[in-house]
């Protein structure tokens, strides 16, 4: 295998502009992203960066594409844990699409590189924030253990 | 573990995994009520004992998944042999339900297939696992089923 990838797909009973809003916005991203945010002012080849609550920077990278409610593509590097850091950028791509009642959201995050241990970071996170995610578009409510930057890290 | 599962390999193919905001005992209940399979597995559902069959029925969209019951441990684990009729030999597949803290659920789907999958199908597997369990989430959350297509 030339690269790393992981691709994680959920379908969430919601609009497509509400599900952009939350993947970006700080009000909603706080409530399922570890209390994290983003900052970027989503220009094309802008920085971007995610915000871990006590001030230090998570995560970074550039804004590759921007477009709103359909596709977004980031680059990627982890700030905060050096052997990840090391691995340099990563590329992460959402993907919204209609599916019925619901809204297909299809995250890809590669690394052009064998056993990312980056990628194999993200795989453990994803599943986890993205459910957080669909709970709060549908119920009104995250899950309570990810609102909050864990002890530690 | 059963004599008829001992042997699933130690490194599944495929895993998707979600977490969903209610206790084990709900989300396994979820898989014994017709009204609620149906809306996850996508069409009628039939699971029976150990070492009997199980069918999700033919719909509209899809031909019919049928397999045989490999394991059966409520509130915590299922596994099954799975494949569409015209499409032996079958593929395992597992569900394991672990409560986590907060009176969260996290719910395994592991595959293990039976040969190597061309890309192709291997994408739309991980699309119809991640659907499955998109809808039993919704389900189970919310109490409304999550409507096809899927």
């Amino acid at each position: 295998m030339s690269q790393s990838k992981f691709v994680y797909v959920t379908y969430i009973r919601t609009t497509a502009d509400k599900l952009w809003a939350a993947l970006i916005e700080p009000e909603f991203t706080k409530q399922y992203w570890a209390g994290t945010h983003q900052e970027s002012d989503w220009q094309v080849g802008s920085d971007w960066k995610i915000m871990i609550p006590d001030g230090r920077v998570g995560d970074s990278g550039k804004v590759l594409e921007f477009s709103p409610p359909h596709r977004l593509v980031v680059t990627w590097r982890n700030e905060f844990m050096p052997e990840l850091k090391a691995e340099g950028h990563s590329t992460c791509t959402y993907e919204l699409e209609p599916a019925g009642s619901a809204i297909k959201l299809t995250v890809t995050h590669e690394m052009a590189a064998p056993n990312s241990k980056m990628i194999n970071s993200v795989s453990q996170g994803w599943p986890h924030l993205l459910a957080s995610l669909k709970s709060l578009l549908e119920t009104g409510e995250s899950l309570v253990e990810s609102r909050t930057w864990p002890e530690g890290h | 573990m059963t004599p008829s599962d001992a042997n699933l390999p130690a490194r599944p193919d495929y895993v998707a995994i979600t977490y969903i905001n209610a206790p084990v005992e709900r989300v396994w209940r979820a898989f014994t009520i017709p009204a609620d399979q149906a809306t996850f597995f996508g069409g009628k559902t039939e699971i029976g004992e150990v070492g009997e069959p199980w069918i999700r029925h033919a719909t509209d969209r899809w031909p019919a998944i049928t397999g045989i019951v490999l394991a059966k441990e409520p509130p915590r684990r299922l596994a099954l042999t799975w494949g569409f009729d015209a499409n032996p030999p079958p593929d395992r597949v597992e569900f394991l339900i672990d409560p986590v803290a907060n009176g969260v659920t996290r719910v395994t789907i592991r595959e293990y297939h039976s040969r190597d999958w061309p890309e192709d199908i291997t994408d739309s597997a991980v699309q119809g696992w991640n659907a499955l369990l998109a809808g039993l989430k919704t389900l189970v959350e919310t109490g409304a089923p999550l409507p096809p297509p899927f």
